[in-house]
């Protein structure tokens, strides 16, 4: 009985699957991951998706899906910023205006080359600003090669100091 | 106590891993767990006593790595941790859950240890009362966590995809036993914006079914699972049928049909109501047993609640009904 069942469910997917592969590897080649809490995670059958796309601490602003996550969040507290206020009657636009989250983990990367590494650090130093406008604590530092040139990675973390 | 020692080294050497491979930069890796504890009215119809119950509390390391553009080696390794007298019955602190290693590509999934069968995972969030006493696995057949298994996930389409596990029972003098597919499991499933739908398959998989008297053995497992959220309530139901497997000993026949619905519902101030039935009924042996849940939760934080519950079982193959009335608190981190 079974064994007609296996055959029965992996032409079904398998069907499935090729009406929608085009689709899907126009788009990404990932799943959409919603990143629940990784011990609930763990108890689902695609867990590994979790793994992969899910990072507990650091935002990767070069990763589309972590950056889109991260800045479709601080779009819902720049709105939530700007009803209170309007509530308070005044009407001051927050909106464009950098967000500081203290405390708040994030990866960028800024590519150069092997004689002039100090050009990476403007653009990365550009980025920390926007990420972290009240400042920034550098967590760690790595470079990884890419073809001829490398990426220098920084980690840094939104300082809780005002 | 040696072996506790060891253990204990051992666990520590895996959750400093993630810490040393930080270090080093494109490495990844974290430790995730929650705690899980009650304090319990257990009720047997005879007497009753009160517990503190810990409810499969664990902690687990879990991590990948980048090989390539498109290749990722991955692991998870997760342990029950008892929060209540400290160590399992056969004195071990820490029991092993789900534990594998493997590699993630274009192609799929490919991954290897111990871990719950897809059969298992089909059951998603739908049992509300998971690791409490009102658990489906008291009920019904299909809830095994598989040793020696080697499984492979395909890439998800649009919400569709499907796992096929093998199971190696590592018995060279059992035919049935020492095969590449004498037990499997199989999974197809499909999940969008909330809806899910899965069919999975257990073939001669070592199982149980606590209310039907019957131990640990071998069983087929045909699962049907669905799940729908309607506004702030979400809908789930089951129906599985279990029989015995090729490997089952001579003797036991098993022909179990199951069904289990849950209903949960988030209401104003952080409070969930939840109330879920299990049901099953065993043609040959003439057993059958029915489960009842209702509960609350109050959300504390976004990681942190307080839960209580009621839960009632009755099983004709026991004298009298059992009831549980607890209340808990689970932090998830």
């Amino acid at each position: 009985m079974n064994y007609l069942l296996v055959i029965s469910l992996l032409c079904g997917v398998s069907y499935s699957s090729s009406l929608l592969a085009v689709s899907a590897e126009q788009s990404s080649p990932v799943a959409q991951v919603g990143c629940e809490e990784s011990v609930d995670a763990a108890d689902d059958m695609n867990f590994v998706d979790n793994i992969i796309e899910c990072h507990d601490k650091a935002i990767v602003i070069y990763d589309q899906a972590s950056r889109e996550k991260f800045l479709k969040t601080r779009f819902l507290s720049s709105q939530t910023s700007n009803n209170q206020q309007h509530d308070d009657g005044k009407s001051i636009s927050t909106h464009n205006k950098p967000v500081h989250l203290p405390g708040t983990t994030f990866i960028i990367r800024a590519a150069y080359e092997i004689e002039a590494p100090h050009l990476a650090l403007a653009s990365l130093h550009q980025q920390m600003a926007v990420y972290c406008p009240k400042g920034w604590a550098l967590d760690r530092q790595w470079s990884r090669p890419i073809s001829m040139d490398y990426y220098l990675h920084y980690e840094f973390t939104c300082t809780d100091i005002d | 106590m040696m072996r506790k020692t060891t253990l204990a080294t051992a666990v520590a050497s895996m959750l400093a891993l993630p810490v040393s491979a930080y270090a080093v930069g494109p490495i990844d890796g974290s430790i995730y767990g929650k705690v899980n504890i009650s304090v319990v009215n257990d009720d047997n119809g005879a007497d009753e006593q009160m517990e503190l119950n810990s409810n499969a509390s664990r902690i687990g390391v879990k991590g990948k790595a980048k090989l390539t553009e498109t290749l990722y080696v991955i692991y998870k390794a997760e342990y029950e941790s008892f929060w209540d007298d400290g160590e399992k019955g056969n004195g071990d602190t820490f029991s092993q859950r789900n534990i594998i290693g493997g590699l993630k590509g274009d192609f799929g999934t490919i991954w290897a240890g111990k871990h719950d069968t897809p059969t298992k995972l089909a059951q998603k969030k739908i049992d509300l009362f998971n690791d409490l006493e009102g658990d489906i696995k008291n009920v019904m057949a299909g809830e095994t966590r598989a040793s020696n298994i080697v499984n492979y996930t395909t890439p998800s389409f649009s919400g569709f995809s499907a796992s096929v596990t093998t199971i190696f029972g590592e018995d060279r003098n059992d035919n049935d036993k020492d095969g590449a597919f004498d037990s499997y499991s199989v999974l197809a499933q499909f999940e969008t914006d909330g809806v899910y739908l899965a069919v999975a398959s257990d073939e001669n998989v070592m199982s149980g079914s606590a209310s039907q008297g019957m131990g640990k053995d071998y069983v087929n497992v045909l699962r049907v699972v669905g799940q729908i959220p309607v506004g702030p309530v979400t809908l789930g139901a089951m129906w599985q049928n279990a029989e015995d497997g090729d490997s089952a000993v001579t003797g036991v026949k098993l022909d179990e049909d199951s069904w289990h619905m849950s209903a949960k519902w988030k209401v104003a101030n952080d409070y969930t109501l939840k109330a879920q039935y299990t049901e099953s009924d065993d043609d040959v042996s003439g057993n059958d047993a029915d489960m009842l849940s209702f509960g609350i939760d109050k959300k504390l934080g976004k990681k942190t609640k307080l839960f209580t519950f009621y839960t009632t079982l009755d099983q004709s193959a026991a004298m009298d009904d059992s009831d549980w009335l607890g209340v808990g608190l689970e932090h998830k981190f």
